[in-house]
């Protein structure tokens, strides 16, 4: 991804109260599409949890695991 | 509402049932609902089936227990909206002041030992995922969790750091605490499937 989309998806899923108007005005601009805006928004939050999701069902997982 | 298509809604239909219920409540409709019908095939559909389930679904966890949890993502993840809306909902069973102890301070807030060790464990889950190890699922084991009540707290945590973010990033509007009040009626009512 280039940015404006690579920066905005990336402080989505590190620090999304961080995001600005100024960002996702620039993502729309550079989209000229809602939807697309939104789909880059979702799928950054997605990749977050997500992410965590698989990391926490793995080391529930090996705790389990490792006491059978 | 950082995109107006998902404050009006999209398509007729939408922003026709968008401006009806928040005539028939008497309070503008929360940002997180007008996400839930937004783009409902690529996203709202799925997720709400998704939170319905984490929220809502059989566990050994209450109604309350998962919405603190929520609550407790939301102040991890700096999502003041989120606080607001899962804080009223748990405070419909759980006091007041138990939700407020809790969110300044979670460790020694008047919950149960099992919820304790569930939101350690969503602590690290939340905001140090790359540290999250197997000794941090035992300990909520040997806490006396079952396997099934810390995937479902995984599960509440899971969608919990994806709605706070695209809360975040939408910059959904504050509600008031009356309002706040009146959409945890709701939610306890209708759930967060659509």
């Amino acid at each position: 991804m280039e940015a404006p989309f690579d920066d905005l998806a990336r402080l989505v899923g590190e620090a999304a109260h961080r995001v600005t108007n100024a960002q996702v005005s620039s993502v729309l601009a550079a989209t000229g599409s809602e939807k697309a805006t939104f789909e880059i928004i979702a799928a950054a939050a997605l990749g977050a949890g997500l992410s965590r999701w698989d990391r926490a069902v793995k080391v529930l997982v090996e705790a389990t695991d490792a006491s059978e | 509402m950082r995109l107006n298509e998902v404050e009006r809604g999209d398509g007729l239909a939408n922003r026709l049932l968008i401006k009806f219920i928040s005539m028939v409540s008497g309070m503008r409709l929360p940002g997180a609902a007008r996400v839930a019908f937004y783009h409902k095939d690529f996203f709202g559909g799925p997720m709400g089936a998704w939170t319905q389930a984490a929220m809502r679904g059989p566990s050994s966890w209450s109604v309350a227990e998962r919405e603190l949890m929520a609550c407790m993502v939301a102040k991890w993840n700096a999502c003041a909206f989120c606080v607001g809306a899962h804080g009223a909902i748990a405070a419909k069973d759980m006091q007041r002041p138990v939700i407020d102890e809790a969110t300044s301070n979670f460790r020694t807030a008047k919950i149960s030992a099992h919820l304790k060790s569930a939101l350690l464990f969503l602590e690290v889950m939340t905001l140090r995922p790359d540290q999250l190890k197997a000794q941090h699922a035992r300990a909520a084991l040997n806490a006396g969790l079952s396997r099934q009540a810390l995937t479902d707290a995984i599960a509440v945590g899971a969608v919990f750091n994806i709605v706070t973010r695209y809360a975040n990033a939408l910059d959904f509007a504050m509600p008031t605490p009356d309002e706040f009040d009146r959409a945890a009626e709701m939610l306890l009512k209708r759930g967060y499937g659509s």
